[in-house]
């Protein structure tokens, strides 16, 4: 049975308006499940965090009965009941709390929930809090466990769908997906390639981020943040290897400095594009794995729980051994992106840089 | 005339307390901002080993948290 540290609870700032507000971009950065229904349970909001861990596509989930389709285990007076007793609650403000085990075929979930109401609207929130995951509960009838994603679309394999042993649809693309889409901003928008890649990275990083957390919290029971830094490097770095991007290693010995540095071996960003540098535009086309930085800013940021950001400072397209990537908090940015500005690349002069940059200590409250 | 003469010792200027290192925040104002007790260790455990203090921080027994704060 794994604990989950109180580092982990929903914060009490959440309302229904602030969740109604966000984005869905925004709702799947929480590292929380959130679902939205009607007042008859058709689920019309479902973020990343519990498509993650109830192993369920949102686009299979949207549009059906919660009780009913997608968690017949919830279709009891503890959990149903309560939800239909809030739907008739004439105190809109009110907040309802209460604990309870999602059962799957692949184990089962001690949560917490919260029940929110959007104001004057028919629409209400669950805010959903793993506690601890266990074994499936070998009591449980079949027929009320949570619907499987196999269930819920079946003979996806003849419908040219794949996905992962976490019922994630992914796409096999050739590592030379990101050389045609470095062409293409190259011809339509050569200047904002690095702030392009970068954007993209932070986003895709922020999905990241939720799937280590979900990984984490199924295998230790605790949060990332309270891991051990170098176990988290290892997991982070696990991350990115397998999925193809190159072998990144963790560089401690300049943190007291203010400084994480992460070098990158066989980046397929900067392998992908090598072939592209051109004589008229040498300085656009040396660094290439923008959208690793941005990656890695978003993951560390989220662990940090503050503001980071990592730039590229050498990269293997432009003759390097290896790519490095230079992780610092948001407020010293201006001191790195000056020196490559400017032009200048490397790792030293990077470091010669913000060593002139005071240290924002303060930013650390 | 009896003069009786007054010794008055001089109102000088409070010392400034001595600190380590060069710090730029007060400790009580890091151990508040710095997480407190995650594995297990609290914020004057953690005070040590801060950066300015001249210390590099240990990945192995930090946790995420509290090591990137140091960034």
């Amino acid at each position: 049975m794994l604990e989950i540290p109180e580092s982990s609870v929903i914060p009490s700032s959440f309302n229904a308006s602030t969740i109604d507000e966000r984005s869905d971009a925004e709702l799947d950065a929480l590292p929380f499940g959130v679902i939205s229904l009607d007042e008859e349970g058709i689920i019309l909001r479902y973020n990343l965090y519990e498509s993650r861990l109830a192993r369920l596509d949102r686009n299979q989930v949207l549009g059906r009965n919660f009780f009913t389709d997608i968690a017949p285990c919830t279709s009891t007076q503890e959990f149903e009941g309560r939800f239909r007793a809030f739907v008739n609650e004439a105190d809109p403000q009110k907040r309802v709390r209460f604990d309870y085990i999602f059962d799957f075929k692949f184990g089962a979930q001690e949560v917490s929930v919260e029940l929110l109401r959007v104001p004057a609207a028919a629409r209400f929130y669950l805010l959903i809090n793993r506690q601890r995951v266990t074994a499936p509960r070998p009591d449980f009838p079949a027929e009320k466990l949570a619907a499987l994603q196999r269930n819920l679309a079946p003979n996806e394999d003849r419908e040219g769908v794949l996905r992962d042993e976490l019922e994630r649809r992914f796409i096999d693309a050739p590592a030379a997906l990101f050389s045609a889409l470095r062409t293409t901003c190259e011809r339509l928008a050569p200047e904002a390639w690095q702030l392009f890649s970068t954007e993209w990275g932070v986003q895709w990083g922020r999905r990241t981020a939720v799937d280590l957390e979900a990984s984490v919290l199924e295998q230790t029971g605790r949060s990332l943040r309270e891991l051990p830094m170098a176990e988290v490097a290892t997991r982070v770095a696990t991350y990115y290897g397998e999925r193809g991007f190159g072998l990144a290693s963790f560089d401690f010995s300049s943190t007291a400095e203010g400084i994480l540095r992460v070098d990158v071996a066989r980046s397929a960003l900067a392998e992908a594009v090598p072939k592209l540098r051109s004589v008229e535009s040498p300085q656009r086309t040396d660094l290439a794995c923008h959208l690793l930085a941005g990656s890695f800013s978003a993951v560390l940021s989220s662990i940090a729980g503050r503001r980071l950001v990592a730039r590229e400072v050498e990269c293997a397209a432009a003759g390097s051994a290896m790519c490095t990537i230079v992780v610092i908090s948001y407020e010293r940015r201006a001191a790195v992106d000056a020196v490559l500005h400017a032009g200048e690349r490397g790792f030293d002069n990077i470091r010669l840089a913000l060593r002139r940059a005071p240290r924002m200590v303060e930013s650390r409250q | 005339m009896n003069v009786t003469r007054v010794k008055v010792a001089p109102i000088l200027p409070p010392k400034p307390r001595r600190v380590r290192g060069t710090f730029i925040v007060e400790p009580e104002k890091a151990a508040r901002s710095i997480p407190i007790n995650w594995a297990g260790r609290t914020a004057e455990d953690v005070l040590g080993n801060l950066p300015w203090e001249g210390a590099a921080p240990d990945p192995e027994m930090l946790d995420a948290a509290t090591f990137l704060s140091f960034l």
